[in-house]
């Protein structure tokens, strides 16, 4: 035990307010529908803003391929907005990820925000990662088939939640995470008992963050890192309507190279936190589960992001032909 | 009530799993340039990036 204390005073007087509180989620409905609202209007004024501002540089850029002179600047300068625009936008959605998290909870410590996206090598990218640590998993072994987490949301269709990544690894033999040393925590790392569930959602309500040192050291390599995470969280950004309905524009999925008879994943935004039991515990398929159904709004929002990236670039035959010949695609 | 009812019946509901799932790959330089992008604004840079990137962004 290192650094366990009580909230000083204001976790005690916390308490004497509210009487003691047991879920992960202590927050009003006020409180998390006005997060959605302030997200979302900021979204609608930055989305639309990128939206007209790509359809203006790629109208700049098909003028210039129509008439044939030399488009290499307007193609330089789509190119740069449109990406540089993207990141913006996927930093914004990460930072209100982890703000919706820090603020509907009473953890001193917000939680790690990954958008991962697939390139043609099959590798991931982790396009945004909030806080960005200082040692993260080693390009090489990024690739979805080395998580457990990825894999079933590829598998199965549905988000990954695990809240007890010590019991998962050592109660499931097929657990794998390129980021944990999966064999000496199976040989040498004892669970703690106050990671249960009662104790863990009362500490992280009530007292200040644990410093599991002999977890931190449980990570692949030599680097001993400050805050290993013990639970995770991951949601796939993804149209979900369209599998059922076949709804999704027929055109639309023959351009962008969209699976129009499976469910197209675009990509996935992960959750990491240093403790147990930090994300609400209903089953990952029930509307119940608060966090998930936040987290798809933020994945949706994500999704409008990609489409319109990808409706402008390999869904457009301008942007195509400039970039064959330039030689930068074949 | 019937209207709570329904309510109650929606959330009791659960997404089934699918098992046609396909991956959409990028273009790796693409993704490339996006990420480093991303690293250039370092974490707690986000916000305060946020007021210039939007001026770029209405340019």
């Amino acid at each position: 035990m290192n650094t366990v204390d009580v909230k000083g005073w204001g976790g005690i007087l916390n308490i004497m307010r509210n009487g003691i509180r047991y879920k992960a989620i202590d927050s009003t409905l006020e409180q998390i529908t006005a997060i959605m609202r302030r997200d979302i209007c900021h979204f609608q004024l930055h989305y639309t803003n990128y939206q007209f501002g790509v359809s203006q540089k790629h109208k700049a850029l098909k003028d210039a391929f129509t008439k044939k002179v030399d488009c290499t600047e307007r193609l330089e300068s789509f190119i740069n907005f449109v990406e540089n625009g993207m990141s913006v936008l996927f930093g914004d959605i990460a930072g209100n990820t982890r703000n919706y998290f820090d603020t509907t909870r009473h953890h001193d410590t917000p939680p790690r925000v990954t958008i991962y996206l697939v390139d043609e090598n099959n590798r991931l990218v982790d396009l945004v990662m909030i806080p960005k640590p200082s040692e993260s998993v080693p390009d090489d072994k990024l690739c979805i088939d080395n998580f457990t987490s990825l894999t079933t949301v590829l598998g199965e269709g549905i988000p990954y939640l695990v809240n007890s990544i010590p019991a998962e690894i050592m109660d499931d033999d097929s657990y794998f995470h390129p980021e944990f040393d999966v064999d000496r925590i199976r040989r040498s790392y004892t669970k703690l008992f106050s990671d249960r569930k009662p104790i863990s959602i009362l500490r992280n309500n009530y007292l200040k963050p644990f410093i599991d040192r002999n977890w931190n050291q449980m990570k692949i390599g030599n680097d001993i890192t400050i805050n290993l995470h013990k639970s995770h969280l991951v949601v796939p950004i993804t149209y979900r309507a369209h599998l059922d309905k076949n709804s999704l524009n027929k055109e639309m999925v023959r351009l962008l190279k969209l699976d129009g008879n499976g469910r197209s994943i675009l990509g996935f935004i992960c959750v990491d936190h240093m403790s147990t039991y930090y994300f609400n515990d209903h089953s990952v398929q029930s509307y119940k589960n608060i966090d998930i159904n936040i987290l798809y709004v933020y994945a949706d929002l994500l999704s409008l992001i990609i489409v319109t990236y990808l409706t402008y670039t390999v869904g457009s035959s301008t942007y195509t032909e400039c970039m064959q010949t330039k030689g930068e695609i074949k | 009530m019937i209207k709570a009812k329904l309510a109650s019946a929606e959330l009791e509901k659960k997404m089934d799993k699918t098992a046609n799932n396909y991956i959409v790959k990028f273009s790796s330089e693409s993704l490339r340039r996006i990420r480093t992008y991303s690293n250039v604004r370092n974490s707690d840079g986000w916000q305060a990036n946020m007021k210039n990137n939007a001026n770029r962004l209405s340019d």
